[in-house]
């Protein structure tokens, strides 16, 4: 295989296409019409700092057959599937309000509302909370399920405090 | 509902089939037979938490809903059937397709990924045909990792080695199972005890003493009571001196106790470490393993010799103050202690918020640390990419990150004391306007009233100690309860109770459909099975992450297998003497570790009688000696963290010499993919040539000359073996995974090779 490290050659979305199969799976059709991928997966490449920017298109051993550079003007025939399946397979719940914190014991237990429901997680690590510019709070738990605060100054302070305690 | 989720936040695990659901599949699924698999949908396509059990019964899955009686539904699965896995990020889902057509997808979060995986393994079985994987129940198959128990109290997952729940487990059970451990000294202990009590007793006798001083001599002004003014002054220096030795006592006996206490944690910590497989190593970064039995056992010093008798003196002090107020003047006592209820509030807020503050001024100082720890080892970096004025700026802005948060600490602090000082004033000012009067109308002595005023002081000390008792005895706790989850741990990997004896291995080894995996969810190896002749030497090869250092680490059963056996001379390593068994394999690393010591430790490590002809041999077998020789210090260099510096090809060597030393059976062998010289280069493969003679030998090579010493060579990807044979077949295969690796990195190196 060859190291692709042209961003341009992949770049031109010009008639590349996605397509959604009967049975799920997503089939790459790339623009010069050669061979279509089955099986593809979409990966976002800045999942926090840039999510709709670098969405990269591989097929079923992981190889990159497309890298869109910005989901805001890419065709339709890509974006809507990248978006719904983005849709579909991010989870990222949205932390409304913080009930209580256990720090009894290293691990840190965190009892939640968010925009999924109510749930109860733990953090083992301070890594675990990471603060992305400033007022953004993710929150990956010991599980790997992720969490995220928007904004934390626009949370109640009891639940602000909560999380300041345990910020850097 | 069994097991609901805790007060409606969803935390269940969904490890344990909930039984009214069991049930529901039971029936619905046909003919009464048992779950095969289950597994919980705990998110719908809406991002919204929910359950949804998914239960494999017989050939059917069956879909139960617990909220709605109706939602019971059945999906039957058959060859035309296809169940796979999507993995998202945070959101999988499992996919059912019928004839090419998607049928149904369910969604689940990353906490229900290892029961989803084992749920479509147990599906493509039903599917293919193939016999169920066993792994959900069972003896030896089973083997539920350690990380995956679940606490069955507050249904979470217990810490990732604790053996009991430490959320559930009472700060009061572990202070007291720490309390255990002075049962040994429990003399010293309890000199020490009552030396303390005593001691906090005595802090009581100096104000009754000033009270008849000024009652008895002063006031009066009765010249013939000198006498007693004397023996007043006497038993104040008796006291004065009981208080020394009460201090002595207390200070040496509960001291000692505590540093024999901490050296036993310690120990014993440390001693159960060594027993722990590489599973429970590489969940704990070797840090906090250093800190669990260095500072957290110094910390537990600290609580025995001063923080617990610290309590216990500040309950003696208060009950005594108590006490002698009462006993003399019950209405002024009651007066005096106004303030206290006051103060003792005050105390409290100051506390919890001074330990907000040291929290957070010690996560802006780890930060700031944290600057220093990365930007110096990076010196080189920094300065290539000069970027000197970065990295200070960084640290100045972290270090006033400190600044800021300790100069609010210091406000807090340094306002604490002053508004104490205040309200004791005020205190002391509404004694002396209910006590002047009385003292002119001689209701009360003057003696009294000074008592009182010293008395009313020795109140705080204590409370402010109690305030922080919380934190104290938290602290205790969670250091004590890190040290407890060290020695609670139990054993993964162990020597069997009737051990196969082998005090000899021949060296044949034998892999029978083995599978492993790391985490229940990623197959790091997939049904591997091969068969190494006594003798015969193997190359491993393959792309990196294809499973060889796994491979070659379950060899040595670092790690038990999750599926399948190993067999050395037909026997399941599981059943062998774990030390007898790992006695007879050598392994000789990439990066070979030396520890701190002298060359000659360093060879005879592990081989403690070692003649000193044998290793002078085997280090010229390794053709180490000539370079050990003329060092100044010869077999006495020392190497390690403070000592010479060798190369990367003389640290290999010095490890070869180890291994033949030690002349194992089995020979694993991690070649460097560093470069050396070429004359370096020649020694090393000599010496290894000399090294796996007459041994079973696994080597992962990346060196043309080793794969051709290989009598054959295995070729791993992504798990699975794809190609096993000898180095000329494997050539030839042109379309083979070999031919295709050899190809690329003949092309490499004839780009390098000049």
């Amino acid at each position: 295989m060859s190291t692709n490290t042209e961003l341009s050659e992949t770049r031109d979305p010009r008639g590349a296409a996605l397509q959604r199969e009967l049975d799920g799976t997503l089939t790459f059709l790339p623009a010069n019409g050669s061979e279509a991928s089955r099986d593809c997966s979409i990966l976002r490449s800045f999942p926090w700092s840039m999510p709709y920017q670098y969405i990269s298109i591989r097929d079923k051993d992981g190889v990159e057959r497309h890298l869109i550079p910005d989901l805001a003007s890419a065709p339709d025939t890509l974006r809507e599937i990248v978006e719904s399946e983005l849709a579909t397979q991010e989870l990222i719940p949205l932390i409304r309000k913080i009930h209580h914190v256990d720090d009894t014991f290293e691990v840190v237990v965190w009892r939640v509302d968010t925009d999924s429901g109510p749930v109860e997680f733990q953090t083992r690590h301070d890594e675990d909370i990471r603060s992305l510019d400033g007022n953004r709070i993710v929150f990956r738990d010991h599980q790997g399920m992720l969490f995220e605060i928007p904004n934390l100054d626009q949370l109640d302070p009891d639940s602000r405090l909560y999380v300041e305690e345990r910020l850097g | 509902m069994a097991n609901p989720p805790t007060d409606g936040f969803y935390s269940e695990q969904g490890f344990e089939l909930p039984s009214d659901v069991k049930l529901l599949a039971r029936n619905s699924g046909g003919n009464g037979d048992d779950p095969t698999a289950y597994a919980l949908s705990d998110v719908t396509a809406n991002d919204v938490f929910a359950r949804t059990w998914l239960v494999l019964v017989g050939s059917n899955l069956v879909v139960v809903d617990p909220g709605d009686a109706a939602g019971i539904r059945t999906l039957s699965l058959d060859v035309e059937s296809a169940v796979s896995i999507v993995e998202g990020r945070g959101k999988s889902r499992l996919r059912i397709a019928r004839q090419g057509k998607l049928e149904e997808e369910f969604h689940y979060t990353r906490r229900q990924a290892r029961r989803f995986s084992e749920l479509e393994q147990h599906c493509s079985a039903v599917i293919t045909g193939e016999p169920q994987p066993r792994f959900q129940s069972g003896s030896r198959e089973e083997a539920v990792p350690a990380d995956e128990r679940i606490c069955r109290k507050c249904n979470q997952l217990m810490p990732e080695w604790a053996d009991s729940c430490p959320r559930c487990l009472q700060k009061r059970k572990i202070i007291l199972r720490l309390v255990g451990y002075a049962k040994p000294y429990k003399t010293s202990a309890a000199i020490g005890m009552v030396a303390a009590s005593l001691l906090s007793l005595l802090m009581l006798v100096p104000p009754v003493l000033t009270k008849h001083l000024i009652d008895d001599v002063l006031a009066p002004l009765d010249f013939s009571r000198l006498g007693w003014m004397y023996a007043l002054l006497g038993m104040l220096a008796a006291v004065i001196l009981a208080r020394v030795v009460c201090t002595h006592f207390r200070l040496k006996y509960l001291a000692v106790v505590g540093e024999r206490i901490a050296h036993d944690l310690r120990t014993e910590a440390y001693g159960h470490l060594h027993k722990l497989s590489l599973s429970f190593f590489n969940k704990k970064p070797t840090g906090q393993l250093i800190s669990r039995i260095s500072h957290d056992t110094d910390r537990l010093w600290d609580f025995i010799a001063f923080g617990l008798i610290e309590i216990l003196m500040s309950l003696v002090t208060i009950l005594g103050v108590c006490v002698v107020m009462f006993w003399t003047a019950p209405t002024l006592a009651v007066l005096t202690l106004i303030p206290i209820p006051i103060g003792i509030i005050m105390t409290y807020y100051h506390t919890v918020r001074m330990r907000r503050f040291f929290h957070r001024i010690w996560r802006k100082w780890s930060r700031m640390t944290a600057t220093l720890s990365d930007a110096i080892p990076g010196i080189r970096v920094v300065k290539a990419f000069t970027q000197e004025d970065r990295e200070v700026s960084k640290f100045n802005s972290r270090s006033k990150d400190v600044l800021d948060e300790a100069v609010r600490l210091h406000h807090e602090w340094t306002g604490y004391w002053p508004k104490i000082t205040l309200l004791l004033q005020m205190g002391n000012l509404i004694i002396w306007a209910y006590a002047g009067p009385r003292i002119l109308q001689q209701e009360f002595t003057l003696g009294t009233f000074v008592m009182f005023s010293s008395l009313i002081w020795m109140f705080y000390g204590p409370v402010e100690q109690l305030g922080m008792m919380n934190r104290l005895l938290q602290r205790a706790a969670t250091s004590a309860q890190r040290v407890f989850e060290i020695i609670d741990t139990p054993l993964t990997i162990y020597t069997p109770t009737n051990p196969v004896a082998a005090p000899k291995i021949e060296g044949r080894i034998t892999f029978e459909s083995v599978s492993f995996s790391y985490d229940g969810v990623k197959p790091t190896l997939t049904d591997v099975s091969f068969d190494v002749k006594p003798g015969e030497m193997i190359g491993l090869v393959g792309p990196s992450g294809s499973g060889k250092t796994t491979l070659v680490n379950i060899i040595c059963r670092f790690y038990d297998v999750s599926r399948g056996r190993i067999l050395i001379d037909g026997v399941d390593v599981r059943d062998l003497d774990l030390h007898e068994m790992r006695s007879q394999v050598g392994m000789v690393l990439q990066e070979p570790y030396l520890f701190s010591g002298t060359i000659l430790a360093n060879i005879s490590y592990g081989n403690d009688k070692a003649d000193t002809d044998d290793i002078i041999r085997a280090a010229k077998a390794a053709h180490a000696h000539d370079f050990v020789v003329g060092f100044p210090d010869g077999y006495d260099t020392m190497v390690g963290e403070r000592g010479q510096t060798l190369s990367g090809g003389e640290r290999q060597r010095i490890s070869i010499a180890r291994a033949i030393l030690n002349n194992p059976r089995i020979l694993i062998l991690d070649e460097a993919t560093s470069s050396v010289d070429t004359e370096t280069e020649m020694k090393i493969q000599e010496a290894i040539r000399h090294l796996v003679k007459g041994r079973t030998t696994v080597a992962i090579a990346h060196r043309l000359s080793t794969l051709q010493a290989a009598d054959r060579l295995m070729v791993l990807e992504k798990g699975k073996l794809v190609q096993l044979d000898t180095y000329d077949e494997l050539i030839n295969d042109k379309d083979g995974l070999y031919a295709r690796l050899h190809k690329t990195q003949t092309e490499l190196q004839s780009i390098f090779a000049v």
